[in-house]
C-alpha cells in the first residue's frame, strides 16, 4: 500500500490499484480519482487541487467529539494475585503474585471502595467492572460477592453494569460458569495459539499442558451462552510468538464470539513488530474473503474501528488511564493502569484512602501530551498505550516510533477494508 | 465543493448503521464510544 499526506488528507493506493481517502480530522473516507492522486505530487489537476484543498479544510457537522466522562466508569479489579499458570512473559513476577504474601483481595475493603466510586455516578451512567488477576477464577467467591453487591448499587441508582472477567481458562467448571452467568459476564479467555505455541509459552506450574484444559472449558462455556454476554479469546504476540495468523486458525475451531490479538506491550522489536502487522494483515485478508463484515468485526480491533469509523467519533484517549478507569489490586491498592500495578510508587490510593487528588481527572488529551497533532491517525488511535511508549522510551509521554509504525499500518488497512464494505452501499 | 462540468475527484462513502458484535471493553472503554 502506497501512502501521501495532504494536510490532513491521508491517501492511500491499494495493491490492487484503488484509491482511497481518508480525513484526519473529519472521519470521512472516500474514493480519490487518479488525477487527484497524482495532483498531490505533482499538482498537476487545477480542479482536482482546488477539491483537495477544499476538502482538507471542510469543518464537518457530523464529527463527534470523544464521550470521555471524566469519573471513574471502569473499574478492574485483580480479585486474586495467584496463578495456577507460569506464563514465560508473565508481568507478575512469574507466578502472578509480584512476590507478594496476599493470595488475594478482601472483599469487607473492596466493597467500600465500589461504593465511594459508583456513589459518584448518575442516573443512566455505564459502569464496568472487570475481574482479573492472578487468575480470578481462584476465587469465584470474592468475584460473586463484588458482583452482587455492584448490582444492587447500580439497580438503586439505575447505572448500566457490564462485566468482564480475563481468565486462563482452566479453571472453567460448572461450578464457576454458573458464577460467571449469574451476572451476565463476559469471558475473555487468553490462550496464545493452538497447543504447540499456548503449552510452551503458558504452561501449567508443573509444566504440563494447559491449553486442553482451556478447551475443554471452552466447550463447556459454548453449552451455557445464553447467561453469559460474550466469549472471546486474546493472544499476545511478541519476539517468542510470532504467528498469529496460525493462532487465528486455531481460535476459528473454538466457536467463539470474538478474537483480540495483542503485540506484548513489553516489547519494542522492530522485526516482531513488523512480522505481527504482516499476520494480522493476513489474517484480515482471511476474514473479508471468507466472512466480509462480520468475519472481520470477529477481530476486535477491527470492529473497534469500522464502529470509529462508522460514528465519526474523534478518539483523544487511547485508554481511561487518568480519566475513567482504574484498577485495584488484591492488597486493594488503587492504580491508574494495570500494568502499574505493584509499584507503591504509582499507587493512587489504598482502601479507602482513594487519594482525591490523584483521582481528579486529566483534562488535557492524550494526543495533545504525546505531540500527534501532526499524525493522521491520532483520531483513531488516541496516542497510544502510555506503557508500552514507557518501556520503549523512558517516558510516557514519548511516543515508541515501532508501535506507532505499527499502528499506522494496522489503521490503513482497516480504512482500506471499510472502505471496500461501505463503497457498496 | 464541485462546480458545474467538473470531474468528482472526491466520493465520499456513507457510514452505515453500526453492526457490532458483542466484545467486552477494556481500560479503553467509554474513551471511545
Amino acid at each position: 500500500m502506497e501512502l501521501k499526506r495532504w494536510n490532513d488528507i491521508l491517501a492511500l493506493k491499494t495493491v490492487s490499484g484503488e484509491i482511497i481517502g481518508y480525513h484526519a480530522k473529519n472521519l470521512d473516507v472516500a474514493e480519490l480519482s487518479e488525477e487527484l492522486w497524482d495532483s498531490m505530487t505533482s499538482q498537476s489537476d487545477a480542479e482536482a487541487v482546488e477539491q483537495l484543498n477544499s476538502w482538507d479544510q471542510e469543518i464537518s457537522d457530523e464529527v463527534q467529539a470523544e464521550k470521555a466522562k471524566h469519573k471513574i466508569q471502569s473499574i478492574s479489579i485483580n480479585v486474586t494475585q495467584i496463578c495456577n499458570l507460569a506464563c514465560v512473559y508473565c508481568a507478575a513476577g512469574k507466578d502472578g503474585t509480584y512476590g507478594s504474601p496476599t493470595k488475594r483481595i478482601s472483599v469487607e475493603k473492596t466493597i467500600p471502595q465500589l461504593k465511594i466510586l459508583m456513589e459518584r455516578l448518575e442516573d443512566g451512567d455505564k459502569f464496568n467492572i472487570t475481574f482479573l488477576g492472578g487468575e480470578p477464577l481462584l476465587y469465584p467467591e470474592g468475584m460473586e460477592l463484588i458482583a452482587d453487591y455492584a448490582m444492587a448499587m447500580g439497580k438503586e441508582k439505575n447505572l448500566t453494569l457490564a462485566f468482564n472477567t480475563i481468565t486462563n481458562g482452566t479453571l472453567l467448571t460448572d461450578k464457576n460458569i454458573e458464577v460467571l452467568k449469574s451476572f451476565n459476564s463476559n469471558v475473555t479467555i487468553s490462550l496464545d495459539g493452538a497447543p504447540e505455541v499456548n503449552d510452551v509459552v503458558r504452561p501449567t506450574k508443573t509444566g504440563a499442558s494447559s491449553t486442553a484444559q482451556v478447551q475443554e472449558g471452552i466447550l463447556r462455556l459454548n453449552k451455557n451462552r445464553a447467561g453469559l454476554k460474550s466469549v472471546g479469546v486474546q493472544g499476545v504476540f511478541g519476539p517468542y510468538n510470532s504467528k498469529p495468523l496460525d493462532a487465528y486458525k486455531f481460535y476459528k475451531s473454538l466457536g467463539v464470539d470474538w478474537f483480540d490479538f495483542h503485540f506484548d506491550q513489553e516489547s519494542s522489536d522492530r522485526a516482531a513488530s513488523e512480522q505481527f502487522t504482516a499476520d494480522l494483515q493476513a489474517i484480515a485478508e482471511i476474514a473479508m474473503k471468507e466472512g466480509g463484515e462480520t468475519a472481520l468485526r470477529q477481530i476486535k480491533f477491527f470492529n473497534s474501528l469500522f464502529n470509529q469509523l462508522d460514528q465519526k467519533t474523534r478518539v483523544e484517549n487511547f485508554c481511561g488511564s487518568g480519566k475513567s478507569y482504574i484498577v485495584l489490586d488484591a492488597q486493594n491498592r488503587a492504580f491508574t493502569c494495570p500494568w502499574a500495578v505493584n509499584d507503591v510508587n504509582l499507587a493512587v490510593g489504598s482502601g479507602t484512602e482513594l487519594l482525591q487528588e490523584n483521582l481528579q481527572p486529566i483534562k488535557k488529551s492524550l494526543i495533545s501530551t504525546n505531540n500527534c497533532g501532526d499524525c493522521w491517525a491520532r483520531h483513531l488511535c488516541g496516542g497510544g498505550c502510555m506503557w508500552a511508549h514507557k518501556k520503549a522510551t523512558g517516558d510516557k509521554h514519548q511516543v515508541d516510533t515501532v508501535y506507532c509504525d505499527r499502528t499506522r499500518s494496522l489503521i490503513s488497512s482497516a480504512i482500506s477494508y471499510y472502505y471496500s464494505l461501505r463503497k457498496a452501499h | 465543493m464541485k462546480k458545474e462540468n467538473q470531474k468528482l475527484h472526491i466520493k465520499k462513502v456513507k457510514p452505515a448503521a453500526v453492526k457490532t458484535v458483542s466484545a467486552p471493553d477494556d481500560c479503553r472503554v467509554l474513551t471511545i464510544l
